[in-house]
């Protein structure tokens, strides 16, 4: 039983196809990588998947745990159902404080669960915990959202939200970017800590720095908005070392 | 004591009230009914109810139905101050509060010392109308050096229809060094007209806290001037929140004509369906070292219109003047509108000033962030309007007024702000 199913994916941004015929299968408790050179479709691929406005699916389908057909669905009910979205470049919202965010955001889940809102204590014990274990201090939940946080710490930030809504397919649209490497081995323990037989990850990342952290089952090439080459873990490494322009050629 | 004549109803008004009447009632003639040709009012359209002059119909108002703001209530119904409405407790008898009509009577030489000091009539036509009809409304002195803590909640309930017009007058004097904090409330049922006046007179040291809520019935009209004079090293801090009627204009007119002294105003409008909501704001520095703070910020639905004239006028003697005014608005709707006028004039060349207007809609990467996380699209929205207004709320300090305001705005989001705005009808 896949957890995620996309087939003949095609996308486009604005008029321009971005991604153009992309299947791909994941099964429960596998980490699959996506690496592709810039503007190959990684991120275009991630806001389709989690249901940005302006990202329009012209042909193909997306299925999560066979039963939620994604791109009928807004991006709250995708949320809801499953799918995770770490973020490329977290947004501050200013004036929103993240406590009141991270609430509102597991009481909408549990919700949809039908299961009752999780008291204040309760609630406040369960962040505490999460953040513990991420680095992340009182300080860091006392002000708005993502507003005025490092590179680093939105980024665990992200994981924290993760590690909160528990979801069924985290997407992480490169993590590893704009991390050094003592926030990035944080960030990945995150990741890792995260790992189970039955969620999935779809890892999107241009280098293969972020892999040796977070160690794949698979790694697919993202070219033209295709998958040109799937391959297991040493896939990454072979293409660190001959670089992308050999897999372009292919495509 | 003054000499004193007795009009038809049997109470005494003292000549320079009958004389102050007759001025304002010429003012007002020859101004007549404000109209968009006059440049104050270029982007207000007021309804014109200038025949409308009767008191609105007598009745009990609902008073259970409006939150406390404060231990202490004065109340007044069309105009009028209602002892058997307010409930004033714990007060020491130096603190004076209680009906101005009763003042008038008792003590007229020290209603005369503050009434329209403030409150000018030239060029003022609905200033001038107001105090035409000057007989009633709340007076409030607290003495020298006294902090009056508890809140207090002045309450203006307007009734009637479209034939009624209220003209609610409040005076509050702060004695040196003397502080206090008031929320002035005004709400009603009906489509009555309010067009109130509120003074206050701070002298050397003292200092306000004021928040004004205009709440009224959603087919009422409200016009309010404020006028504030600030003594040497006063401090003023205040804030409105303009929701009600179908046209509202609440002006603040503070005069800083001592140097130390310290204005801040902040305010919050929320508008939908067709209404219109102003905030007219004029801040005079006459004297050196003075500062002003201005924050307002409006949301604005379906063909909602927002107004924010602010004039900063520093003087030539006002060196070191430190002047700030912001204007932000939201528009949730492409039929939403905000003309936004923040203008210096400047005759001082020694002074920090500056102004800024924003308008725009929600952050769109801001809403898919939070619905990515499983919020609902109504409840995102709800959220980012919280947000952009929710530091400017938090800096009220009279907390039950805070708490007050946060459940209008949270009332307001729930009636007005869903998944998508609606355009005009």
């Amino acid at each position: 039983m896949s957890l995620l199913e996309i087939k003949g994916l095609h996308a486009t941004v604005d008029g321009k196809e971005i991604i153009r015929g992309l299947n791909l299968k994941i099964q429960p408790g596998e980490v699959h990588a996506i690496m592709g050179p810039n503007g190959s479709g990684k991120s275009t691929l991630s806001y389709v998947l989690s249901g940005r406005e302006g990202y329009e699916v012209t042909q193909g389908e997306a299925w999560l745990d066979i039963k939620h057909n994604l791109l009928e669905m807004s991006p709250d009910e995708r949320a809801r159902a499953g799918i995770f979205l770490g973020f490329q470049y977290p947004v501050e919202i200013p004036g929103v404080p993240a406590m009141t965010f991270l609430k509102t955001a597991l009481n909408a889940h549990r919700a949809e669960r039908g299961e009752d809102e999780l008291d204040a204590m309760d609630f406040l014990k369960l962040v505490r915990q999460k953040a513990m274990d991420l680095g992340i201090g009182d300080d860091m939940l006392k002000r708005a959202v993502n507003v005025g946080f490092s590179g680093g710490e939105k980024k665990r930030s992200e994981i924290l939200q993760m590690a909160i809504l528990e979801p069924r397919l985290a997407i992480l649209d490169e993590t590893d970017s704009g991390l050094d490497i003592d926030a990035l081995r944080v960030v990945a323990d995150g990741i890792n800590a995260l790992r189970n037989e039955e969620r999935g990850m779809l890892v999107i990342t241009h280098y293969q720095r972020l892999l040796e952290y977070v160690v794949p089952d698979y790694v697919h090439i993202l070219a033209n908005g295709r998958i040109v080459r799937s391959g297991g873990k040493e896939l990454a490494l072979e293409l660190e070392a001959k670089g992308y322009a050999e897999f372009l050629k292919a495509a | 004591m003054s000499v004193m004549e007795t009009s038809a109803s049997g109470t005494a008004t003292p000549p320079w009230l009958t004389d102050l009447r007759a001025r304002a009632s010429e003012t007002y003639e020859a101004l007549g009914w404000p109209t968009q040709r006059v440049e104050d009012w270029r982007y207000t359209r007021l309804p014109e109810r200038k025949d409308a002059r009767g008191p609105g119909a007598a009745g009990a108002p609902e008073l259970g139905a409006i939150p406390a703001a404060g231990a202490n209530r004065a109340v007044l119904v069309n105009g009028r101050y209602r002892p058997d409405l307010s409930t004033l407790v714990d007060l020491p008898s130096a603190v004076q509060i209680g009906g101005l009509a009763d003042v008038l009577r008792h003590d007229p030489d020290l209603v005369e010392l503050y009434i329209g000091r403030l409150a000018r009539l030239p060029n003022m036509p609905m200033t001038a109308l107001n105090t035409s009809n000057l007989t009633d409304g709340i007076f409030v002195r607290v003495p020298a050096e006294y902090d009056l803590e508890q809140p207090l909640h002045l309450v203006s309930l307007g009734h009637g229809d479209d034939a009624a017009a209220q003209h609610p007058r409040i005076l509050v004097v702060l004695e040196e060094g003397a502080s206090a904090r008031i929320v002035e409330h005004h709400t009603g049922s009906g489509s009555y007209f309010t067009n109130a006046i509120s003074e206050f007179d701070l002298a050397d040291g003292a200092r306000l806290e004021h928040v004004k809520l205009q709440l009224e019935a959603p087919a009422a009209t409200h016009v309010a001037g404020n006028y504030l004079g600030l003594g040497p090293e006063a401090q003023y801090e205040g804030f409105v929140l303009q929701t009600g009627g179908t046209v509202g204009r609440n002006e603040v007119h503070a005069y800083l004509g001592s140097s130390e002294s310290d204005f801040t105003l902040n305010g919050v409008y929320l508008a939908a369906g067709r209404q219109v909501l102003d905030n007219t704001t004029r801040v005079q520095h006459a004297a050196p070292s003075s500062r002003s703070r201005q924050t307002f910020k409006g949301v604005l639905n379906a063909g909602a219109r927002g107004v924010f004239q602010g004039k900063v006028l520093v003087e030539r003697d006002a060196q070191q003047t430190d002047a700030h005014q912001l204007s932000r608005a939201v528009l949730l709707s492409s039929g939403a509108e905000v003309d936004a006028k923040p203008e210096l004039e400047i005759y001082a060349d020694d002074v920090r000033c500056s102004h800024g207007a924003t308008a725009g809609e929600l952050d769109e990467a801001a809403l898919f962030y939070l619905e990515s996380r499983g919020i609902p699209p109504t409840t995102a929205r709800h959220m980012l309007v919280e947000g952009f207004l929710g530091e400017t709320v938090d800096e009220i300090s009279i907390e039950p007024a805070k708490d007050l305001i946060r459940a209008e705005i949270r009332s307001w989001l729930e009636a007005n702000v869903d998944k998508k705005s609606r355009d005009p009808a």
